[in-house]
């Protein structure tokens, strides 16, 4: 097996491609379940896209900047540098605090919506990085989530604008999840550095050899 | 439709009847220019204040520093006056009051913007900067009016 390089089209191989599908999968697949015992329903994630991309088209690749939603960001940092990012529209936000927030009365319902959110986050997040951590054998952690409402495009400006410091190109993540009832959907994007990208691959590469 | 929709890090130079727009800027800037006598406009959107901290340089569009200067040739070689070039400005947001650890890059990215047009002689008609919300911006060419949305702030021209 080559290590891990960028070809001339910065494209991934097959092999590396479905890799790190699979791992993405193991990682999202467990958020899923976190988040199915949350909402006490069966919660299913889409096979996750997955792609190495210039971080300044990411907008326009994952599309909907304007649209407006709940959005909750989180750093993923240790072995691996990134941030996970999960975005909810309002009805499915709305469907989820009537759930976990039925006993409180509107107003303070209103006002728990954000804790909820970054508890929401907490637990997706943490799942995800945790089940990656056991996969690869790392230490990768999440720090505390900042949730917020407003146009997606803006609330992942500031994750790009990070990564786009030191790096080109990132490595994007995208699925969909959809609770049973179809009253719950959402997006969770990560976003991987690419000097991540390579220790990943490097692994995965020791893994097979 | 005659609209151009800029990304982020990069720019688009237009002239009447052409719109030239950028979607949802949080911590970005924002930077129109607009000369009125040719209707010529130019939309640049920037990510972070300067060249010399990134360890990556490829895209100078990214930055305030070189890409402002990038616009203003290129608006200049397509028969603008820089005499009569005014810059508008929106964005820099903080978008989440939790995640300070950034520096407050979105000010930075104001006040580096401010200085480099400051330097370069190009007047700021307007601006529309800060707080913690994301904002649309739309270039009207014909008229030079800019157009700023936000999700819950409604809408406003400067």
């Amino acid at each position: 097996m080559v290590g891990f390089k960028l070809n001339k089209t910065n494209n991934l191989t097959e092999f590396q491609h479905d890799s790190l599908c699979e791992i993405a999968n193991i990682g999202f697949g467990n958020a899923a379940t976190s988040l199915s015992k949350l909402v006490g329903d069966e919660v299913a994630i889409k096979v996750p896209s997955l792609q190495l991309q210039r971080i300044e088209k990411i907008p326009q690749v994952i599309g909907g900047e304007e649209s407006v939603v709940y959005g909750i960001v989180m750093q993923i940092y240790g072995d691996l540098n990134g941030y996970m990012t999960i975005l909810l529209p309002v009805e499915s936000v709305n469907s989820i605090s009537s759930k976990l927030l039925s006993n409180f009365d509107e107003e303070t319902k209103n006002e728990m919506i954000m804790s909820m959110m970054e508890e929401i986050g907490h637990i997706l997040g943490g799942t995800y990085v945790t089940s990656l951590s056991n996969f690869l054998n790392m230490n990768i952690s999440i720090d505390t989530p900042s949730a917020t409402y407003d146009m997606a495009g803006a609330i992942l400006d500031l994750v790009l604008i990070e990564m786009s410091k030191d790096f080109e190109h990132s490595l994007v993540l995208d699925t969909e999840m959809k609770v049973k009832n179809d009253i719950v959907e959402g997006n969770i994007l990560v976003l991987v550095d690419t000097a991540s990208l390579k220790i990943i691959m490097d692994i995965i590469d020791g893994m097979v050899s | 439709m005659n609209i151009i929709t800029v990304g982020m890090a990069d720019y688009a130079i237009g002239t009447s009847p052409i719109s030239l727009t950028t979607l949802g800027l949080g911590s970005c800037v924002g930077i129109t220019l607009y000369d009125s006598k040719t209707k010529l406009g130019g939309l640049l959107h920037i990510m972070l204040p300067s060249v010399d901290q990134a360890r990556s340089k490829e895209n100078l569009a990214k930055f305030a520093d070189t890409g402002i200067p990038l616009l203003i040739d290129d608006i200049i070689e397509r028969g603008a006056s820089k005499r009569r070039l005014e810059a508008k400005i929106v964005g820099g947001a903080s978008m989440f009051s939790s995640k300070n650890g950034n520096l407050k890059i979105g000010e930075r990215n104001i006040s580096s913007t401010k200085e480099v047009l400051y330097k370069l002689n190009i007047p700021i008609k307007g601006q529309d900067t800060g707080k913690n919300y994301g904002r649309t911006i739309k270039l009207d060419t014909n008229t030079g009016n800019l157009t700023v949305k936000s999700a819950l702030y409604g809408t406003i021209i400067i």
